[in-house]
């Protein structure tokens, strides 16, 4: 399949009417696009909610693990972490179907490197706390 | 060709189905978990969020069963798509707002 001959093909839509909603306006991407920008979005909330199973872990079976502000601390640092990710999850995904929709560049997310370093950053942690507290 | 809806050799359709089912799987662990947070402190709120993301689990395994029998010759509508998306979206903060306040709450009343 003509990747470019798809996207011509599927230009029906009307360009930029006045007053409308940015998800009316443009052109319609190719579906194969928007497919897969629907499981990239898709997979930053897997992320989210394995996030805050984390979260719920450490709260419901982790009874030994430092002490009862530190576990509350660490619960809801998971969960502030996951629902963040979670909403700015469906911007990541606007911004990109709508850079598709006006043919601009895809935008730049700064989402990944943010859950990177979380991930480092509590991973040190945690191994600190088991050691520190035995 | 067109006219008998052809199926795309990349299988976009039937990974975004999985993709959502997927979700939906693990919505409903992450209800599971706060039912079992509901049982161990007996709050009525941390079932109501279990309901709420157990939904989000039924909806995204519906939603995954539909997007797999897509074919190319229908359109993928921004709008359509967008209101999937943003409820997704909308539940999950919502599920981890509700186990913020629970958690905190609950701190409050045993120190």
């Amino acid at each position: 399949m003509n990747l470019q001959s798809r996207t011509l093909e599927s230009n029906l839509e009307p360009v930029k009417t006045k007053g409308s909603k940015w998800w009316q306006t443009g052109i319609r991407p190719d579906y194969r696009f928007s497919l897969a920008n629907e499981r990239t979005f898709l997979a930053w909330i897997r992320t989210s909610l394995a996030i805050v199973a984390g979260a719920i872990g450490i709260d419901q079976f982790a009874s030994h693990l430092g002490s009862a502000q530190l576990r509350l601390v660490l619960s809801i640092a998971l969960l502030v972490v996951g629902g963040t990710l979670g909403g700015v999850a469906y911007t990541r995904w606007a911004r990109a179907e709508r850079a598709m929709r006006q043919e601009t560049d895809l935008p730049l997310s700064l989402l990944l490197p943010f859950l990177a370093l979380f991930t480092a950053v509590l991973a040190v942690g945690l191994a600190a706390i088991i050691i520190i507290f035995g | 060709m067109q006219d008998k809806a052809p199926r795309d050799p990349g299988l976009q359709p039937e990974r975004t189905g999985l993709a959502w089912s997927r979700t939906g799987l693990l919505a409903f662990l992450a209800a599971t978990l706060s039912v079992r947070v509901g049982l161990t402190v007996t709050d009525l709120a941390h079932l109501l969020t279990a309901l709420l993301l157990a939904g989000l689990g039924a909806a995204s395994l519906r939603r995954g069963h539909q997007r797999a029998r897509y074919t190319a010759n229908e359109e993928v509508v921004t709008a359509a798509s967008r209101a999937y998306i943003f409820a997704t979206s909308a539940i999950v903060v919502i599920a981890c707002m509700s186990h913020v306040a629970l958690l905190l709450a609950r701190y409050m009343r045993t120190h």
